[in-house]
C-alpha cells in the first residue's frame, strides 16, 4: 500500500511530511484503499474521524471546502448551528478558495467549528467540522496561504453520507431517518422510508439477525437502540390499524417479462423493486406459500404465517402474478422460462438438509428427520411423528433452535439439543437460545453424534461423543477434538438433525453458461448479481449459500436494479454506492470503541413477552410488540449517526 | 359531563360517538389525541360518517343512522357473555340488572349486524375494547341525541358505562358535549319550562314558593310549560300569541322551517333581543339590540359544568344595550322591579336560590372556575359526578329496545339526510359569517355526497344538486367525499340562503322533545 | 428518585426528568429558546447546552433525562460561547423589521438577543432563496423572520395531531413548508406557539402594538369547551384574540373559531338602535318607546288570553346571569313556565 503522508484519524496524529519515506510511520487507525474504482487512486480522505492524506497534491483547504459543503448539504437543518453554521464556514472557504479570503476569517471558522461540534443536535454537526479543526491546527500554513490570496487548486471529489447503522445493514436501510420519524411519531413516513428499499418491514422486524444493533453507537453509551423491533412496530401499527402502503410505481423507459424462481425474501423483494420499474413479473414458488425458507423454517411464534402472507399480498397488489405448487425443473423448464422471458431471476433459497455423516442417518428409519422437513411439517400444521415424544435435535444454529422450539409446541416431552462445541460459539441468535433455555431445553455443549440407534426400523436412541476445544481453526473458532472413550447414547425416538442447509441445484440443467461453486452456490458478479448467462440472474442463499434473510433481501434488490438496466440495454457496471460500499468496508464507518462523550443511561426498552411457561405450549407469537409510546420513546434514544465521508481522487 | 374534559387523558379507552370533535369541539379533540398518541389510550369511534378522528381510531364502526340504541346493546350482550362487566359495581350500585340483561339477550351480533351493518367480529372487537378497559370514557354529542330514539341512546350508553363501572372515576364517564358556550348555564339556570335553577321542579310547590318568596310574589305558575319544539305548534293553535326572543335564531335553527316561519308571521306580537338582524328578527315586530359577549360581564358555564367569567371588554356598538339591563327595563316598564348593580349582583341572587351554585362567588371565580355542584364557599366544586355514589342513591339500569327512526328511506325519497356542523362556523351563522376570515376558509354551503352515488345520479365535483324531502327543497354544492357513508348526505345548518332545516323532519324524541336532525328521508337530483 | 448536582447544588427528581426541568425545580434557570412547555423537548435551538463533569461534549438540558449522581455545570465560558454564536447565527440574515413587526416587545429572540449584548454579528452567509408559500388566509409566514425553532412543527404534530407542516429540504437551504395543505385548519397552534414575528395573524397585522393593546381576559363565546381566551382591545375595538399558555382548559390552545372568529363584534352589521315594525317596514326608535311598546302588548295579551298565551325563547349563547334574569322575567313578570332555549338544536 502507498504511503501515508499524514493523519488525525481517531484521534491518533502521524505527520509524515517532510520525511522520508523510509522514516515513515505507519497509521493504526485507519487502513485507506488505495484505488476507489480501477484506476482511479484514492489521494485523501476527509471524515468523521479526521483527515489522511496520501497525496502531497491535494489541497487542503479545498478538501475541507468540498467537504464543509457536503455536510451543509447533508444537514438537515433542525439544529441552528449545525444548519446556518455550516453553511458560514462553507461559505468562508470558498471565499479563501476564490482568493478573497480575510485573515481574520480563519479564526473565525475554528471558533465556529468548534461550538458547532460541541453542540450540534446529530451526529452531522457533530462530526462534520471536526476535520476542519484538524485541518486548521496541522495545515495551518496552507490555510495562511489561502487567506494571503495564494492560488487554490481545484481537485476532484466524491463525498458520501453513510452511518454506522445504515453501513452494517446489507440493504443500506435509512435507518437513522426512519428511526427519526417514529420519535416524531410519523410512522407512516417511517415505513415509506423502510419500503424504498425493502418491502418486507414486518417480517424482517421479526427475524432480522440486525447487524445495524451490532453496529449501534448508542452501545458505546448503554444500549444499542432496538432498531428491529421499532420496524416490526410501524409494520404492525399499519396493519393494526387497517390501512394498506401506497407503492408508487415509476415506469423505467422499457418494461420487460420477468420471471422469478421463488417466493422466499429475494425473489419477492426483487418483483417488488422490478413492479415498481412498471416490469411484468411472475414468481414461481414450489411450495403452497410464500416466504421461502422464512416460511418453511421460521415457526410462527417468532414469526406469524399472516404477516409474511400479508406482505406478500401487498407486493402481489402490484401486478406481481406468483404460481405456487410449481417447481421450475419439474413442473416448468428453467430453460423454458428463458426462452418465455426477458430475464430470469434463481432465487430457490438452500432447502436440503446437510448430512451429519454419521452411521444410520441413510437408513430410513422412522424418526429421522431431517431439521428443514420438521420445521416444514410443523409450520404445516402437522405433527411429523406423532408417535415420537424425545426429541434430539443436532446442530447449533438457528435452524437447530426453531425445530428444539417447536417441539414443545406439538407437544414433544423431552428435548435435546446436541452440538458440538460450547454455547459461546453457537451461530443460532443469543436471544434464541436465551428464550430456548427458558423454555427449559436441555442443551448438551461439547457433544458430537456418532451413530443413530433404532430398533425395528425405529429410532431409539443417538450415540454421542464428548468433546474438547483444541486450537482455533481457519474461522477462528476453537476446533472440537473428541475426548476418546467417552461415549454415551441419548434415549430418544426423533433424531432431528440441522447443521446446516444445501442447495438443490438440479433445476440449472439444461441451460447454458450458470456457474456453480463447490459448495452449490452459484456464480455471479457480486455487483450485479448477473450469472455468465446474461438472461440469468441469481441471490440469496442459493448464490451466498445459507445466509441472513436482509442479506437475501438486499441481493433481490440489487438483482432487479440490475434486471432493470439489462432490459433497458444499459451496461451492467458497478455503481459508485458499490464502490463506496467496499471503502467503507475498509475504513471502517463503527468504531466500538470509540468514546462519544455524552451520558447514557437510558437502556433499551424491553418487548413484553409471554412468560415462558405458558408460550412454550403454543404458536402464538412470543415477543408482543411495542406500543406507540414505547416505540417513540425507544426511537428518542437514536443519536442519529450520520457522517459524511469526502475522497480526493484522480 | 360527568368528568372534566381532561379526564380523557386518564382513560384507558374512550369511546366516541355522535361527536364529530374535531370540528364541533376543537380542543377537546386535542386531548383525545393527545391520550391516543401520547398516553397510549385506545380509541374506537362509531359514527356514520367517516370523520376525522377515524384517522386516529384503533376501530371504527359505521353503523346506519339511527341504529345506536341496536349496537350499544349488541355491545352489552357481548361484555355480558364474555363475563367483562364490573359484576360488583353492578351488584352494590345500581339497581334493575336482571331485566336490563334479560332485555339484552336478543342483541346477538348477527341481529346486530342485520340492522346496524357492523360486522360481527368488528362488533366484537369493540365490546373486548371497551368492555376490558378501566376505566373508559364515553364522549357523545347531537348524533347520539337528535334522533326520536335520542333519551333512549342516551340511557343505553348510561347502561354501557354502569355496566363497566366506569361511572364515578377518574378518566372515566358519561360526557355529552356541550355545542354551545353556555348550553349548560342556560339550562342550570332555569331557562327550561319544567324547572327552575338548578333543575328545582316546577311541579315541587315548596319549590315554587321558595321563588315566590325570593322574588317577593304571592305566587308561581304550576302550569307546566311549552318545549321549544312544542312552542312553535301552539302558536299555529292560536295558543301562543306573543314571543320573546332572546339571542336565538329557529328560523334558521329548528326543524321544518316552512312551519316555522308561519308560526312566527301568525304571532300578534313578537319581540326579538339581538345584536344582528336575524331571519327570526326580521319577523319581529319590535327589535331590541342587546350586545355580544365581549361587551358585557357575566359568567358562563362549559361542557364540564365549570361556571367560568366573562368580562368585559369593549363598550356596547351605539345604542345597544346588555341584555340584562333590557329585561330589567321591560320587567319595570311592566311594573315589576328588578334592579341589580351589576352581573355580580344578579349572581349573588342566583346563589341565594340555587344550592348547586351556593358556593360559586365572583371573588373565587378571579381564582379559579368552580365545577357546580358547589353548595357553600368551603366546597371545592366537583370535577366529577357521582363518585362513591350515584347522585341519585343507585343507578338505575334501563331495559331498552330498538326503534327504528321516524322516518326511513323509500322508493321516492331513498336517501338519509343528517344534518350538522363545520368546524369553520357556528350554529346559524350569526357570527363566524359576519367577517372575513373564518368565511374565506368556508366560504359556500357543501352537501356532503358520497362519491358512488355521486356517479349513480351523474353529479360531479362542485355541481348543484337538489335535495328535497316531504316538507321542502334546497339546492346546494356537492361536495364528494367518502365522509358520508354511501346512501347518506351530509349538510351543514348554518347557512340561512339554503336552511337544510326546510328538509328536516320534526318529529321529536318522545320525552327530550329534541328533533330527529341525524335522520330523514330525501332525494337528490342533480340541479339543472 | 435520582440524586444530582447542578451548579454545586445538590437536587433530588423523579427518573426521566429532564436536566432542564432539573434545574428549574431548583431554581436554576437555563436559557431556552425551542423549548415550550407543552411540546416534547425539541432541541434544535442548543441555548440550552450544558456540561456534565466527566462528558467532554456539552448537552441539551432540554432533551438529556438526569442520571444518578452526575454533576452538571449551566454556566461557563464554553457554554456562553456556543450560546452566544447560536444566537448570532440565527440573525445571519434576519431581517431587522422590528419595528413593523407584530410581535416586536413580546419576542423572544429580542429579549434573548438583549440579554446576551449582542452587538454585532460577524458571520456572513448570502441570503437563501425561501420559495415556502406556508400561509392561509388567516395565517401569516414571514420566511426571513424563521428561526427555525420547529416549535411551529411540533406543535401541529403534537398539539393538534395533525402535521400538516414541516421541515423540508437541507442546510442552510430547509424551510418549514405546508406538507398537506388539506389538514390544516388555520386553527393557529403554530402562531400561538411561534417565538418570534415569523407567524402572525393577517386578519390583525400593524393594527396594534403588544404594548399598547389592553388584553381582557374571558370566555370563548363558541362551543361548550369554555377556553380561556384574552380579547385584545385597542380603541374600543377587538382587534386579535390571544390566549396564555396554561390557561384553562384550552392551557393555550385555541380553534379557528375562537382565535379567528371575533370580527362579529365589530360587524357593521351590528344593530345599534331599537327597531320597530310599521306597516311592515323597521323604523328605528328610542328605548323608551320600544319597551313601552313591548310592555304594552305583553300586558294585553295577558289581560286578553293569560300569560301562558306568551313563550320566550332564552338564549344558550347569553350568560348566565341573563337566563337566569330572563326565566325570573318569564315567571315572575308574565307569569308563565313557557321558557326554553335551543339546547336541543
Amino acid at each position: 500500500m502507498a504511503e501515508i503522508l499524514f493523519s488525525s484519524w481517531g484521534g491518533e496524529v502521524v505527520d509524515n511530511r517532510g520525511k522520508e519515506p523510509q522514516d515513515f510511520e505507519t497509521v493504526g487507525k485507519v487502513s485507506l484503499p488505495e484505488y476507489f474504482q480501477q484506476d482511479e487512486e484514492i489521494k485523501a480522505l476527509i471524515g468523521w474521524y479526521g483527515i489522511v492524506l496520501r497525496s502531497a497534491e491535494v489541497n487542503v483547504v479545498d478538501l475541507c471546502r468540498t467537504y464543509m459543503e457536503e455536510v451543509q448539504q447533508q444537514s438537515c437543518g433542525k439544529c441552528f448551528l449545525c444548519r446556518i453554521g455550516t453553511r458560514v464556514i462553507a461559505d468562508t472557504l470558498g471565499r479563501l478558495c476564490r482568493g478573497q479570503g480575510r485573515p481574520a476569517d480563519l479564526e473565525l471558522i475554528a471558533g465556529l467549528a468548534e461550538s458547532i461540534s460541541e453542540s450540534s443536535k446529530c451526529n452531522i454537526g457533530q462530526s462534520g467540522p471536526l476535520p476542519l479543526l484538524h485541518a486548521l491546527e496541522h495545515f495551518a500554513d496552507d490555510f495562511a496561504a489561502a487567506a494571503g490570496g495564494a492560488a487554490v487548486p481545484a481537485g476532484k471529489y466524491r463525498s458520501r453520507l453513510t452511518a454506522p447503522c445504515m453501513d452494517a445493514c446489507p440493504i443500506h436501510l435509512d435507518i437513522p431517518t426512519y428511526v427519526e420519524c417514529i420519535k416524531e411519531g410519523k410512522f407512516q413516513e417511517s415505513l415509506e422510508v423502510i419500503r424504498e428499499r425493502l418491502p418486507l418491514p414486518g417480517v424482517v422486524g421479526r427475524v432480522c439477525v440486525r447487524p445495524c444493533e451490532e453496529h449501534c453507537r448508542r452501545a458505546n453509551l448503554d444500549e444499542a437502540i432496538s432498531i428491529k423491533f421499532l420496524k416490526r412496530f410501524v409494520a404492525d401499527y399499519e396493519l393494526d390499524h387497517g390501512r394498506e402502503p401506497e407503492y408508487q410505481v415509476v415506469p423505467s423507459a422499457k418494461t420487460g417479462k420477468v420471471a422469478i424462481v421463488g417466493a422466499g425474501p429475494a425473489g419477492v423483494t426483487c418483483a417488488y423493486h422490478l413492479a415498481r420499474k412498471g416490469h411484468q413479473v411472475t414468481i414461481y414458488e414450489r411450495l403452497g406459500e410464500p416466504g421461502g425458507m422464512s416460511a418453511v423454517g421460521i415457526p410462527d411464534y417468532r414469526l406469524p404465517r399472516q404477516i409474511l402472507r400479508h406482505e406478500v399480498e401487498m407486493i402481489q397488489k402490484l401486478g406481481v402474478t406468483i404460481h405456487y405448487n410449481t417447481e421450475v425443473g419439474k413442473d416448468v423448464k428453467l430453460s423454458q422460462l428463458e426462452a418465455d422471458f426477458d430475464a430470469v431471476f434463481v432465487a430457490i433459497g438452500a432447502h436440503l438438509s446437510s448430512s451429519m455423516r454419521v452411521e444410520g442417518e441413510d437408513a430410513g428409519y422412522q424418526g429421522f428427520i431431517p431439521g428443514v422437513k420438521y420445521l416444514l411439517d410443523i409450520n404445516s400444521g402437522i405433527d411429523p411423528y406423532p408417535e415420537g415424544k424425545k426429541v434430539v435435535v443436532v446442530g447449533g444454529g438457528n435452524v437447530a433452535i426453531d425445530c428444539v422450539r417447536c417441539s414443545f409446541r406439538i407437544g414433544k416431552e423431552d428435548v435435546n439439543l446436541v452440538y458440538r462445541r460450547t454455547e459461546k460459539e453457537m451461530p443460532a441468535d443469543d436471544v434464541e437460545i436465551h428464550d430456548a433455555k427458558e423454555e427449559k431445553v436441555n442443551f448438551h455443549f461439547l457433544t458430537q453424534p456418532i451413530k443413530v440407534l433404532a430398533e425395528n426400523g425405529k429410532v431409539v436412541g443417538l450415540e454421542c461423543i464428548k468433546m474438547q476445544l483444541g486450537e482455533p481453526d481457519e474461522s477462528g473458532r476453537r476446533r472440537p477434538e473428541p475426548v476418546e472413550g467417552s461415549e454415551f447414547v441419548i434415549d430418544c425416538d426423533i433424531v432431528v438433525p440441522a447443521i446446516g442447509q444445501t442447495i438443490d441445484l438440479s433445476l440449472l440443467e439444461g441451460v447454458d453458461n450458470v456457474k456453480t461453486t463447490r459448495w452449490h452456490t452459484i456464480v455471479v458478479n457480486e455487483d450485479t448479481k448477473q450469472t455468465e448467462n446474461p438472461k440469468i440472474f441469481s441471490a440469496g442463499d442459493c448464490e451466498t449459500g445459507p445466509g441472513a434473510l436482509i442479506t437475501a433481501c438486499a441481493g433481490g434488490r440489487k438483482a432487479a436494479f440490475n434486471i432493470d438496466k439489462f432490459i433497458n440495454d444499459e451496461p451492467l457496471v458497478a455503481t459508485e454506492n458499490d464502490y463506496f460500499d467496499k471503502f467503507f468496508s475498509q475504513v471502517k464507518v463503527y468504531d466500538p470503541q470509540e468514546e462519544i462523550g455524552f451520558i447514557g443511561g437510558r437502556p433499551r426498552y424491553q418487548l413484553k413477552m409471554l412468560p415462558p411457561d405458558t408460550r412454550k405450549y403454543t404458536f402464538d407469537e412470543v415477543e408482543q410488540g411495542f406500543s406507540p409510546q414505547e416505540a417513540m420513546a425507544e426511537a428518542d434514544r437514536c443519536l442519529r449517526c450520520y457522517r459524511v465521508a469526502t475522497i480526493a481522487v484522480g | 359531563m360527568t368528568n372534566p374534559i381532561m379526564d380523557v387523558l386518564r382513560a384507558e379507552t374512550i369511546l366516541v360517538t355522535g361527536t364529530n370533535t374535531t370540528e364541533n369541539h376543537p380542543i377537546f379533540a386535542n386531548y383525545i389525541k393527545e391520550a391516543v398518541l401520547k398516553r397510549g389510550a385506545k380509541l374506537l369511534v362509531v359514527d356514520p360518517r367517516r370523520i376525522d378522528l377515524v384517522d386516529y381510531a384503533d376501530l371504527w364502526l359505521q353503523p346506519k343512522p339511527g341504529t345506536d340504541v341496536a349496537w350499544i346493546n349488541g355491545l352489552m350482550h357481548i361484555i355480558i357473555k364474555e363475563g367483562w362487566q364490573a359484576a360488583d359495581h353492578v351488584a352494590e350500585c345500581t339497581v334493575g340488572y336482571e331485566e336490563f340483561a334479560k332485555n339484552l339477550e336478543k342483541y346477538t351480533p348477527e341481529y346486530v349486524a342485520e340492522i346496524t351493518g357492523i360486522a360481527t367480529g368488528d362488533l366484537y372487537r369493540a365490546a373486548k375494547m371497551y368492555g376490558q378497559a378501566r376505566p373508559a370514557s364515553i364522549l357523545y354529542a347531537m348524533g347520539i341525541t337528535q334522533h326520536t330514539s335520542g333519551t333512549d341512546n342516551v340511557k343505553c350508553l348510561g347502561n354501557l358505562a354502569m355496566l363497566c363501572g366506569n361511572i364515578g372515576v377518574r378518566g372515566g364517564g358519561v360526557n355529552p358535549l356541550r355545542g354551545q358556550n353556555n348550553v349548560q348555564g342556560a339550562c342550570d339556570l332555569g331557562a327550561l319550562p319544567n324547572v327552575f335553577t338548578g333543575y328545582q321542579k316546577v311541579a315541587d310547590q315548596e319549590v315554587r314558593e321558595k321563588f315566590a318568596k325570593a322574588w317577593g310574589l304571592e305566587s308561581l305558575s304550576e302550569v307546566p310549560g311549552l318545549k321549544v319544539t312544542e312552542m312553535f305548534p301552539a302558536v299555529e293553535e292560536g295558543k301562543v300569541r306573543g314571543m320573546y326572543i332572546m339571542g336565538e335564531n329557529p328560523m334558521v335553527s329548528d326543524p321544518d322551517l316552512h312551519h316555522i316561519e308561519e308560526a312566527l308571521k301568525k304571532l300578534d306580537f313578537l319581540v326579538v333581543q339581538d345584536i344582528f338582524l336575524t331571519e327570526t328578527a326580521q319577523l319581529a315586530d319590535v327589535v331590541l339590540p342587546g350586545v355580544s359577549f365581549a361587551e358585557k360581564d357575566g359568567t358562563f358555564t362549559n361542557s364540564e359544568r365549570k361556571v367560568q367569567r366573562v368580562r368585559k371588554a369593549v363598550e356596547p356598538v351605539g345604542e345597544a344595550r346588555e341584555d340584562s339591563w333590557i329585561i330589567c327595563q321591560l320587567a319595570a316598564a311592566m311594573g315589576y322591579q328588578m334592579n341589580y348593580a351589576d352581573a355580580r349582583a344578579i349572581m349573588e341572587e342566583i346563589r341565594k336560590v340555587t344550592p348547586s351554585y351556593g358556593g360559586i362567588s365572583y371573588e373565587r371565580l378571579e381564582k379559579k372556575a368552580l365545577a357546580w355542584p358547589c353548595p357553600d364557599e368551603d366546597h371545592p366544586g366537583t370535577p366529577v359526578l357521582h363518585v362513591g355514589q350515584y347522585a341519585c342513591g343507585k343507578g338505575v339500569f334501563f331495559a331498552i329496545d330498538y326503534r327504528p327512526p321516524a322516518e326511513t328511506p323509500d322508493d321516492e325519497y331513498p336517501f338519509i339526510l343528517s344534518t350538522g356542523r363545520v368546524l369553520q362556523h357556528f350554529h346559524t351563522g350569526t357570527m363566524t359569517r359576519k367577517g372575513s376570515g373564518l368565511t374565506r376558509l368556508y366560504p359556500e354551503l357543501l352537501a356532503e355526497i358520497h362519491p358512488a352515488d355521486a356517479e349513480k345520479l351523474g353529479v360531479g365535483e362542485g355541481d348543484f344538486i337538489n335535495i328535497t324531502s316531504r316538507r321542502g327543497s334546497i339546492k346546494v354544492k356537492a361536495w364528494l367525499t367518502e365522509r358520508p357513508q354511501p346512501g347518506v348526505v351530509f349538510v351543514p345548518f348554518h347557512f340561512s340562503e339554503a336552511a337544510v332545516n326546510l328538509l328536516t323532519n320534526p318529529a321529536l324524541c318522545p320525552d327530550a322533545k329534541i328533533p330527529e336532525y341525524k335522520v330523514c328521508a330525501v332525494k337528490v337530483e342533480k340541479a339543472s | 428518585m435520582v440524586k444530582l448536582t447542578i451548579d454545586g447544588k445538590e437536587v433530588k427528581v423523579p427518573a426521566g426528568t429532564t436536566i432542564l426541568a432539573a434545574a428549574k425545580s431548583a431554581g436554576i434557570s437555563i436559557p431556552t429558546l425551542c423549548f415550550h412547555g407543552r411540546l416534547d423537548p425539541i432541541g434544535s435551538c442548543r441555548m440550552c447546552v450544558v456540561e456534565i463533569e466527566g462528558c467532554a461534549h456539552p448537552m441539551a438540558a432540554c432533551t438529556t433525562p438526569v442520571v444518578e449522581g452526575i454533576s452538571v455545570t449551566t454556566n461557563s465560558e464554553r457554554l456562553q460561547r456556543i450560546r452566544k454564536d447560536s444566537l448570532k447565527l440565527i440573525l445571519v440574515n434576519h431581517p431587522l423589521d422590528c419595528p413593523i413587526c407584530d410581535k416586536g416587545g413580546e419576542c423572544l429572540l429580542q429579549d434573548l438577543v438583549y440579554e446576551f449584548g449582542i452587538d454585532r454579528v460577524e458571520y456572513q452567509t448570502p441570503k437563501p432563496e425561501r420559495s415556502s408559500q406556508y400561509a392561509t388566509p388567516l395565517i401569516r409566514y414571514w420566511p426571513d423572520r424563521c428561526i427555525m425553532c420547529l416549535r411551529c412543527v411540533t406543535a401541529c404534530r403534537e398539539i393538534k395531531g395533525i402535521g400538516a407542516i414541516d421541515i423540508k429540504g437541507a442546510g442552510y437551504g430547509s424551510q418549514v413548508v405546508v406538507i398537506d395543505e388539506d389538514k390544516c385548519q388555520s386553527c393557529g397552534e403554530c402562531l400561538q406557539v411561534c417565538p418570534t414575528g415569523a407567524l402572525t395573524e393577517n386578519l390583525s397585522r400593524y393594527k396594534g402594538r403588544p404594548w399598547l393593546v389592553k388584553r381582557v381576559p374571558t370566555t370563548c363565546t363558541y362551543c361548550g369547551c369554555g377556553c380561556q381566551l384574552e380579547l385584545n382591545v385597542e380603541q374600543n375595538r377587538v382587534m386579535a384574540v390571544t390566549t396564555k399558555e396554561g390557561k384553562g382548559v384550552n392551557r393555550g390552545s385555541l380553534c379557528v373559531k375562537g382565535r379567528f372568529g371575533y370580527e362579529f363584534i365589530n360587524s357593521e352589521e351590528r344593530l345599534t338602535k331599537p327597531l320597530i315594525k310599521k306597516d311592515g317596514e323597521f323604523r328605528e326608535a328610542s328605548w323608551d318607546d320600544a319597551l313601552s311598546l313591548v310592555a304594552e302588548k305583553f300586558k294585553s295579551i295577558k289581560e286578553e288570553s293569560g300569560p301562558d298565551a306568551i313563550a320566550g325563547l332564552s338564549s344558550a349563547r347569553c350568560t348566565n346571569e341573563e337566563n337566569y334574569l330572563f326565566q325570573k322575567f318569564m315567571r315572575a313578570v308574565i307569569g308563565t313556565n313557557n321558557v326554553d332555549h335551543c339546547a336541543r338544536l
